[in-house]
């Protein structure tokens, strides 16, 4: 449902900007500032240890790196009755040492000092297995368009997905030049998927419509299973970047609400390769 | 307890008014028409100058005046036109039709009624504006394209909620709290071109009226206001035609009789092309969509004196598109079928037969569609009684049935994507009573009960969700089968004390039921914006409005004056909790939250009717707020559409005969918007950090415009006109929407864009008429 709206968004901004003598201009505007709230980035993915990332807001227009908080106590439960306490490395950066993240555990990461006392849960599914990609020339490119840039291929990832259950993934993409060292992280927005809107038969085959590569391009996909809140908060950050369906707001942290941020415990299965040579 | 006082107030009233109806007298009724197109005159005046008694003609033309038997001297007037004074003598009951002519001598000038002169002194009603289409030509516009629901913008009370949009708000009410009616029709999305223009076709309106406050009962469904649009019924003397060629669109109406003084038609169609500029242009090579297009048409038909049928229906259509690959459209289609009759000269019978639909429609490549809308078909009876000159007492009912289509999304080639909201449906019933009751000489009131009732009907499924929107139980109804029904009672009372024949002291209150929702994310509205019914989770908004008015004329009428004070209480207001999806959101009702709000303010207007210069000035200080459970921690907060000042100051200069200029300003402070406080950093993202709803403001927006209307010369066959407009003169850039993103210049630095819609904007029409 988040790219339908995407596409409506898209087409009335154009039709806008187009339509009406607009302009868009930097613009000076005061925003109160806020008092800092904790904000957290933290992951167990399957086979590795945790780590979690914990640092205050800062006002809007601030352009200061966010103030970490190393004074933290972080301990991580998993449902299997292990636990342990992250260790600080600085930067606002902890990490675990003996806890792997295993199919079907939950955790649970107590962030706590003087001042707050925060939990989060998160479920660690089974990865599904990326069984192809395939790639097509993108059929809504223009000829002018491909002169003055490049082919331009879609793709179709086809993964597994149990069917006896209710499962929720979250796709991202990197694309770099086939020669480069490092990718580009062109996950502005998530490719969210929930199973149920597809037929139950073992697999899944997403086309995405809103991600394109140029020909003779590298690519790297990851399909992550992730639980429902996980799910949720991936579809909200969407909806807040990409100008809010409804009044902006803060997205639903499993820290609760006095919180920002996320802990995720999830697996995935990666595929590589590289768009058709093709013709310029 | 109030509620009951003022119930009981009014059955007393009434109760007077039928008891003081003893003496018999005769009646003088018929109806009172334009001489050149046969059109019946809308609120023209039919005193008797001796013994100062007087009534008007009702929305059909028609009036009814109970005189004693003998002599009176009686002068039918409407602005505009030559009155025209006769002695009668009367000992029976008599019909007079009057055919009135345009009036040599009319100034051509901005006039906002017309109605007789000191008609905003001695109308009980209050917080009305009736709006004449004569002076749509001097105001200027986008575009240079006339626009009736733009105009009222400029009205005290009723602003603007985002620069282009034709959504509006009346006192602080949201944008589905109008109640809009096209020859009794509701029209439920009155834009074209995403809200940058109406839909309504000036050349086919005869008249619109505005009511803000003191809604009379024969009105009901919305909370906030009624816009009450009636077209005109087509020239039944002489064939003529008029339009105009703009940059945006061409017009052309055609208007003609069938048979003479009993049998008219007129037809009416706009089509915008933008798409057909961007092609010849060159711009583009891809085939390219933009337009709207649509097309009143109206048939009358005076079977004889008594009895006569009216047949109109208006359709439009916007289309966007691109290549194939996507397209969308929306548009309404509304129609009429009345029948005046008139079972003596005093009781007078309206029955009409309505329908109205709104859809919207999105395609992808074929692989990705979408529909939703509302359609309505409803039948509805209005009596008016002209009892005596003190009474006239009006009384009716009406039913609608409502069928909504909430969403569809199909996809093609997805198994099991398909997303079908269930339909639903409703009835919304009324019953009215009401008399306009002069009491004294100068004391008079208006004052009914409406009684309200809506059904929502299955089939269905009527749902209870717990607090994280998930469904705990769920009962299923059948076919029609009632679901959930709500009832109410709504008085209704007007009341005027004229102090000299230069001011007035008006008060008003009116209770509300609104029994339909609009779903919508965005401040003005938007062409997805999804109509449903209230339920068991969703309960129908109540708005009970209290307002005074002090009314003051200077100069022999010339200059009006009024201050206007009004306070709303509103429940079960709406909101959404954080992150609501309201799109194809099948538990989207569980996502609503209701609560308490209030709106008050005061609206001062001066206007001068007359003279070379013309126009007013408007000013409106208000507040509107809300309160809900699970927002802002329950504080009040202001509502999106709270503006502390909204001023419109418009003018119009008669240069020569033949020459016109026509300047308007606006201000008004900007409205409640959510920014961000704070930020952090999540998967290498900067996401804002929001500490409260709608707690900053869109900067103040101001613009000012400019027209000019050349009229040529004209033979006794053809005449035709120019107008020039330039829009945003000085070229400010208004915020239409504010965002925020990262600079492209300093890594980490996050900037506020500022989308501004239009500059200044040249454009020039040209107007014809045979």
């Amino acid at each position: 449902m988040n790219t339908f709206n995407y596409i409506v968004k898209f087409i009335l901004i154009t039709l806008i900007v187009i339509g009406a003598y607009s302009c868009i201009e930097t613009i000076d505007i005061d925003l109160n500032s806020s008092n800092p709230v904790v904000t957290t980035e933290g992951q167990i993915e399957l086979d590795s240890v945790a780590w979690i990332s914990i640092n205050h807001t800062t006002d809007f227009f601030d352009p200061d790196i966010p103030p970490a908080i190393d004074d933290a106590i972080v301990t991580l439960y998993s449902s299997s009755g292990e636990n342990e306490i992250l260790q600080n490395v600085g930067s606002g950066y902890y990490l675990g040492n003996t806890i792997l993240g295993k199919i079907g555990d939950s955790y649970s990461i107590t962030i706590e000092n003087n001042d707050f006392n925060y939990t989060a849960n998160s479920k660690l599914f089974a990865p599904c297995e990326i069984i192809d990609v395939k790639f097509e020339k993108n059929k809504y490119q223009y000829e002018e368009d491909i002169e003055e840039m490049d082919t331009a291929y879609t793709t179709t990832i086809i993964f597994t997905d149990d069917p006896d259950t209710e499962n929720f993934y979250l796709v991202k993409y990197w694309g770099s030049e086939v020669d480069a060292e490092e990718y580009e992280d062109l996950n502005y927005y998530y490719t969210l998927v929930e199973d149920k809107y597809y037929v139950k038969d073992g697999k899944i085959e997403l086309d995405s419509w809103f991600q394109d590569f140029y020909r003779n391009t590298k690519v790297k996909i990851a399909v992550y299973s992730i639980d429902e809140d996980t799910y949720t908060y991936h579809y909200q950050l969407n909806d807040i970047n990409s100008g809010g369906g409804s009044t902006p707001y803060n997205p639903q942290s499993n820290f609760g609400t006095d919180a920002m941020g996320y802990f995720v415990a999830w697996s995935n299965d990666t595929w590589e390769g590289i768009t058709p040579i093709g013709t310029k | 307890m109030q509620k009951k006082n003022i119930i009981l107030l009014l059955t007393f009233l009434l109760v007077f008014s039928l008891h003081i109806f003893s003496q018999q007298k005769t009646t003088l009724s018929g109806r009172i028409l334009d001489t050149e197109t046969g059109e019946d005159l809308i609120g023209a005046t039919i005193a008797d100058v001796i013994n100062n008694i007087g009534t008007a003609t009702n929305t059909y033309g028609f009036y009814s005046l109970s005189l004693v038997k003998g002599k009176h001297t009686i002068a039918f007037s409407y602005i505009g036109y030559e009155t025209i004074t006769k002695e009668v003598d009367f000992n029976s009951n008599q019909k007079l039709n009057i055919r009135l002519s345009p009036s040599k001598r009319a100034i051509k000038e901005v006039v906002i009624s017309a109605e007789r002169k000191d008609k905003n002194i001695t109308a009980t009603q209050m917080s009305v504006e009736k709006l004449e289409m004569k002076q749509l030509d001097k105001i200027p516009v986008l575009m240079g394209e006339k626009d009736i629901l733009k105009t009222i913008q400029l009205l005290p009370g009723i602003s603007t909620v985002s620069e282009g949009g034709n959504g509006f708000s009346v006192r602080g009410g949201t944008i589905d709290q109008n109640l809009i009616l096209l020859d009794e029709a509701p029209v439920y999305s009155p834009s074209h071109l995403l809200g940058f223009f109406s839909v309504f076709n000036a050349d086919a309106i005869k008249n619109l009226s505005v009511y803000k406050g003191g809604i009379p009962a024969n009105y009901g469904g919305r909370a906030s206001s009624v816009v009450d649009i009636t077209m005109k019924d087509g020239n039944n003397q002489k064939l003529s035609a008029s339009g105009g060629i703009g940059l945006l669109s061409s017009r052309l109406t055609i208007e003609a009789p069938i048979i003479k003084d009993k049998m008219s038609f007129i037809i009416s169609g706009r089509r915008s092309y933008a798409d057909i500029l961007f092609k010849a242009s060159g711009y583009s090579e891809e085939d390219f969509v933009l337009y709207f297009y649509d097309l009143n048409a109206k048939i009358n038909y005076k079977i004889n004196d008594n009895n006569k049928i009216f047949v109109s229906g208006y359709f439009g259509k916007d289309d966007f598109g691109f290549d194939d690959i996507f397209g969308m459209s929306w548009g309404n289609a509304t129609g009429t079928i009345r029948w005046n009759h008139l079972f003596n000269s005093r009781l007078f019978s309206n029955t009409s037969v309505l329908y109205s639909n709104y859809d919207y429609g999105f395609d992808f490549n074929g692989e990705m569609s979408m529909e939703l809308g509302i359609e309505d078909i409803s039948l509805k009876q209005d009596y008016t009684f002209f009892m005596n000159p003190q009474n006239t007492i009006k009384y009716g009912f009406s039913v609608i049935h409502h069928k909504f289509n909430p969403g569809e999304l199909i996809l093609e080639n997805v198994d099991n994507s398909d997303i079908l909201l269930e339909e639903k449906k409703s009835l919304e019933s009324g019953l009215y009573l009401l008399n306009e009751h002069k009491l004294t000489q100068k004391f008079s009131a208006n004052y009914g009960l409406r009684l309200s009732m809506f059904n929502q009907l299955g089939r269905g499924w009527a749902n209870t969700y717990n607090n994280k929107n998930e469904v705990i139980d769920s009962i299923h109804y059948g076919n029609n089968e009632i679901m959930q029904s709500y009832y109410g009672l709504e008085p209704r009372i007007s009341l005027n004390y004229i102090l000299n024949e230069k001011s007035s002291f008006k008060g008003s209150y009116n209770l509300m039921n609104q029994y339909l929702h609009l779903l919508s994310n965005s401040t003005a509205g938007s062409p997805t914006d999804t109509w449903i019914p209230s339920s068991t989770n969703l309960k129908p908004q109540t708005v009970n409005q209290f307002a005074l008015g002090y009314f003051r004329n200077f100069l022999d009428n010339s200059y009006e004056f009024s201050i206007e004070s009004y306070y709303k209480d509103m429940q079960n207001m709406t909101d959404y909790k954080d992150g609501t999806d309201i799109m194809l959101n099948e538990n989207i009702e569980s996502y609503i939250l209701q609560g308490h709000g209030r709106s008050y303010g005061a609206e001062f207007y001066i206007k001068k009717k007359y003279g070379k210069l013309t126009g007013w000035v408007s000013y409106t200080l208000g507040r509107t707020e809300i309160q809900i459970d699970g927002i802002n921690d329950s504080q009040w907060y202001p509502n999106k559409i709270d503006k502390t000042h909204d001023v419109s100051v418009v003018g119009s200069y008669q240069i020569t005969k033949r020459l016109s200029a026509s300047a308007a300003f606006i201000y008004y402070t900007g409205n409640a918007v959510t920014f961000p406080s704070g930020k952090y950093v999540y998967d290498n993202k900067i996401i804002p950090y929001y500490t409260e709803r709608n707690g900053y403001r869109m900067p103040a927006y101001h613009r000012l415009d400019l027209s000019l209307h050349f009229a040529a010369r004209e033979t006794n066959k053809f005449k035709s006109s120019w107008d020039f407009s330039l829009y945003n003169v000085y070229n400010r850039h208004n915020a239409y929407m504010i965002y925020f993103e990262e600079s492209e210049t300093v890594a980490g630095k996050t900037e506020a864009q500022r989308l501004s819609l239009f500059g200044i904007v040249p454009s020039f029409t040209w107007n014809f008429k045979f």
